[in-house]
């Protein structure tokens, strides 16, 4: 846990978004449909935690467990509105269907091939899967705790890890790599 | 011959160093920092304030019993101590309300001549004792609240008054949940 004094020194909030500040971005863009929504929902998720540290006074910045729930919750605010807008706005024309994964990581000026195969093998998976691995392997998240981020069991958030890992491999051809 | 385990970790690690999750923008961070130092929220500090009252309503009810109880005993014993009760200490001193209450100084009052006519419980200090660990996961916000309890009680007989004052302390949890 990240100690933060009495003052709430900037540079200690600073460093704590610094180390986790992507991680959690990565799940906001996973929970979004467009880049801008992320960067709302990361930013109304962090504002509304950090406001809770500053109603109690907090000396620690809550477990990143905790942004994570944030970020859901927002994500699922967002996509009940954007569906209402839609239903009045009547529109018929489907959304464009976006490739997902293409803005999640770090775009390299040669990106090879084998992030590539990832990213593509990635954007396949189902959305609770995809929701798992990126808490497990970038979220470094436990099982527990991404069971309560999901609102599903432990278990069945490790079932859905170890399927999507599989189903990953075969995506990607590991004899390739 | 990997085992399935170690093809697992071999693939997250693949996972993890191909693949870095690009930033936030800067202009969220700066939101989000700018939000927490710079924005005062008076909702927030109103609430608290609601908190606290409500708080100091229910401990003073409960403690204006406690000193009733505490006061009868105290005029039933013969062999009068000073009341004390798990560190707290309780003063009682007349009070100068009219030329009788001298009195009180020549004769010890019976039990039951004394009624209570006024009391009061007044915030002396709030101690900010930090955060403890309750539970393995759960952690509250200790706050110690510390009063001066008084009561002030009449002899219909003689007219005499005097003023009974208990200090007390009250800790209080406060939990943290997200929203």
């Amino acid at each position: 846990m990240t100690e933060i004094n009495e003052d709430y020194p900037m540079s200690e909030l600073e460093k704590w978004i610094e180390v986790h500040g992507a991680r959690l971005f990565l799940y906001a863009r996973q929970q979004t449909q467009t880049h801008a929504d992320a960067q709302d929902v990361y930013q109304e998720a962090l504002i509304q935690v950090i406001k809770r540290c500053k109603k109690e006074k907090l000396r620690f910045v809550p477990p990143i467990r905790d942004f994570f729930v944030s970020i859901k919750c927002r994500a699922i605010d967002l996509y009940r509105q954007q569906k209402r807008r839609q239903a009045r706005e009547d529109k018929s024309a489907e959304t464009e269907k976006v490739i997902q994964g293409g803005d999640w990581f770090v775009s390299k000026i040669e990106k090879d091939e084998v992030s590539q195969h990832l990213i593509e093998a990635l954007s396949e998976l189902p959305e609770e899967q995809k929701e798992v691995v990126l808490l497990k392997i970038w979220g470094e998240q436990t099982f527990q705790a991404i069971g309560e981020i999901t609102r599903v069991s432990a278990n069945t958030a490790a079932s859905r890890y170890r399927y999507a890992l599989t189903q990953l491999k075969s995506l990607v051809n590991l004899q390739a790599i | 011959m990997k085992t399935p385990i170690q093809e697992d970790s071999e693939f997250e690690s693949l996972l993890r160093e191909k693949l870095k999750p690009s930033t936030p923008p800067w202009e969220s961070n700066r939101e989000v920092l700018e939000e927490f130092f710079l924005k005062e929220d008076h909702e927030l500090k109103r609430e608290r304030r609601k908190h606290f009252l409500k708080h100091t309503w229910i401990g003073g009810l409960g403690m204006a019993a406690v000193l009733l109880l505490a006061f009868s005993f105290y005029f039933g014993n013969e062999s009068v101590t000073e009341p004390e009760t798990q560190g707290v200490t309780a003063s009682v001193s007349p009070v100068q309300f009219g030329p009788k209450s001298q009195k009180i100084a020549r004769t010890r009052p019976q039990p039951m001549e004394y009624e209570a006519i006024g009391s009061r419980n007044q915030l002396m200090e709030v101690k900010d004792k930090g955060w403890r660990r309750i539970d393995d996961d759960k952690v509250v916000r200790e706050f110690k609240y510390e009063y001066l309890d008084t009561v002030d009680m009449i002899n219909r007989e003689d007219g005499s008054v005097i003023r009974v004052q208990v200090p007390r302390e009250e800790i209080v949890n406060f939990s943290y949940h997200v929203i």
